[in-house]
């Protein structure tokens, strides 16, 4: 009786994940744990910081089993993962088919107001300069020996967009979509940290006490053509970058158009919220210890701040360009804006501009090459998809 | 050890997608400097409309017909505007007012603040 009893609690502790776990799982319970701490505590991007780091403790957790990656290796056989699959399995095809971040694209277009852009156009300008970033460091990645797909996947990060960088990754290098989302997002979050000292280095105070005239306003019709513009150019030009765009432009189609507001408000709110926690939690769940812990992930993290610090410095450069091609007209400081991090860039330029010149309100003027990223990084993003997809 | 043909590669990539990012948006860019000339509409064509009635202060031009198409109505609420704002210059006899035209303007204060207003002006009256 005593024997059964104690052969009983025996095996429970030989199953547990305590007796059964592999180091590096702790190790990865305790990366996971300090990153819900950044998310809560500091509030570093916790929307999705929050349920990738909780993704990342579950699928940690020693026999869980709740996210089977050799089910995604190969073929997609979709039979094999509905009877062998967990829940992260389940939600994990929302990525591996790309379905997410075009969702959430669609759940930014109808937040995000293009009126700054408009009132401004040359801010596209800004947008298509902060991009050269992503491809100098995919320069770099492959000169480092990153293989071509996992080099556009490290390089999208300088675009400091996190759907498109989850988007490009779950395609071309789907087994580091956990680094390399945590690293986008960290440095999304780490932005009024990382661009100050980038945009003091190349501005004069002079140039960052500029004055910019006031936005002319724009009009309900330019917004509502906007979208549908931009689709059929942009998707014409580049097909690749049609699902980011195109759900991005219907986002704001709907916002625009003032005629669906229920499907407005369910894009802003209910939708872009529950795509958010399936796609936080999977990826998350890819960042199984195997495949987080090495080399390569340190590379990925490194090479993420050198993509996003290159984008920082080429859009305040080609806004320091602009400035002297507009005789003084153009804040240089708007430049950097044009990674997207939207709203945070273009309040970082707000506030290093205030510093200089507390009278100075850039925020509605960086607000147009901080939208014009998005679309840049889109670009971007199909430029690379096409050619290594 | 640098990868010659990675580096080929890696440059030559970054000038074709530099170059498609710029031309997209360049495009785009003067794409938008048309957008303005959407709201050209055609010009309204102001009518003016003077009362007959000799012995009336009133001159109404009446340069809004896009928010009502009742003239007779229009009439009526420039006479009852005119009213309003002689009743608030205290009406003296020296004073001559002529409204010319009027616009309506989007309601710009919250809901309550109106609401507010219109309870505190019955109780009033």
């Amino acid at each position: 009786m005593l024997n059964d009893f104690l052969n009983t609690i025996g095996k429970l502790i030989s199953d547990s994940g305590f007796a059964g776990g592999d180091p590096r799982e702790f190790l990865m319970i305790l990366i996971s744990c300090f990153l819900i701490y950044l998310a809560i505590a500091k509030q570093y991007e916790p929307l999705l910081l929050l349920p990738i780091a909780f993704g990342m403790l579950l699928t940690n957790l020693p026999f869980a089993n709740l996210y089977n990656p050799e089910l995604f290796e190969g073929k997609l056989d979709i039979n094999n993962i509905i009877n062998n699959g967990s829940l992260f399995d389940f939600l994990y095809m929302g990525i591996k088919l790309a379905i997410y971040p075009p969702l959430i694209f669609l759940g930014v277009g109808a937040m995000t107001d293009f009126g700054p852009m408009l009132a401004n156009p040359k801010s596209l300008l800004l947008g298509a300069a902060a991009q050269v970033g992503i491809f100098s460091t995919f320069i770099g990645a492959l000169l480092i020996g990153f293989d071509q797909g996992l080099a556009a996947a490290v390089a999208i990060i300088g675009g400091a967009d996190g759907p498109t960088a989850i988007y490009v990754t779950s395609l071309l290098a789907p087994d580091k979509l956990g680094p390399i989302a945590i690293a986008a997002y960290s440095y999304m979050a780490l932005v009024p940290l990382i661009q100050p000292p980038i945009m003091k280095l190349f501005t004069t105070k002079k140039e960052r006490q500029v004055v910019m005239e006031q936005l002319r306003p724009v009009s309900k019709l330019e917004k509502v053509v906007f979208p549908i513009a931009v689709t059929l150019l942009v998707c014409l030009f580049l097909p690749a970058a049609a699902p980011l765009v195109g759900m991005l432009m219907l986002g704001n189609l709907f916002r625009e158009s003032g005629v669906v507001e229920r499907i407005t408000k369910t894009a802003q709110n209910e939708l872009i919220n529950i795509v958010t926690i399936f796609l936080g939690l999977s990826v998350g769940a890819t960042a199984k210890a195997q495949n987080f812990l090495n080399w390569e992930t340190l590379g990925i993290i490194l090479l993420g701040l050198v993509a996003f610090s290159i984008g920082t410095a080429s859009g305040v450069i080609f806004g320091k360009i602009m400035y002297y091609i507009t005789g003084g007209k153009v804040n240089p400081l708007i430049g950097s804006a044009g990674v997207s991090a939207v709203p945070m860039a273009a309040r970082v330029s707000q506030k290093v501009g205030m510093q200089e010149n507390p009278g100075n309100f850039l925020l509605m003027h960086a607000m147009g090459p901080n939208v014009a990223g998005v679309i840049g990084s889109a670009i971007a993003a199909g430029v690379l998809l096409s050619v290594l997809g | 050890m640098i990868n010659l043909d990675n580096l080929e590669f890696g440059i030559s990539i970054t000038i074709l997608g530099v170059s498609v990012v710029f031309s997209a948006l360049v495009f785009l860019c003067i794409l938008l400097y048309f957008f303005p000339f959407l709201n050209q509409r055609p010009k309204k064509i102001s009518t003016k409309e003077e009362h007959s009635d000799e012995s009336s202060y009133l001159e109404i031009e009446d340069d809004d017909k896009n928010y009502t198409e009742d003239t007779l109505s229009d009439n009526s609420l420039i006479a009852v505007l005119t009213a309003a704002v002689m009743a608030s210059m205290r009406n003296g006899p020296d004073i001559k007012v002529r409204v010319t035209s009027y616009k309506r303007i989007p309601q710009s204060s919250p809901v309550w603040n109106t609401t507010g207003r219109n309870e505190h002006i019955s109780g009033k009256m």
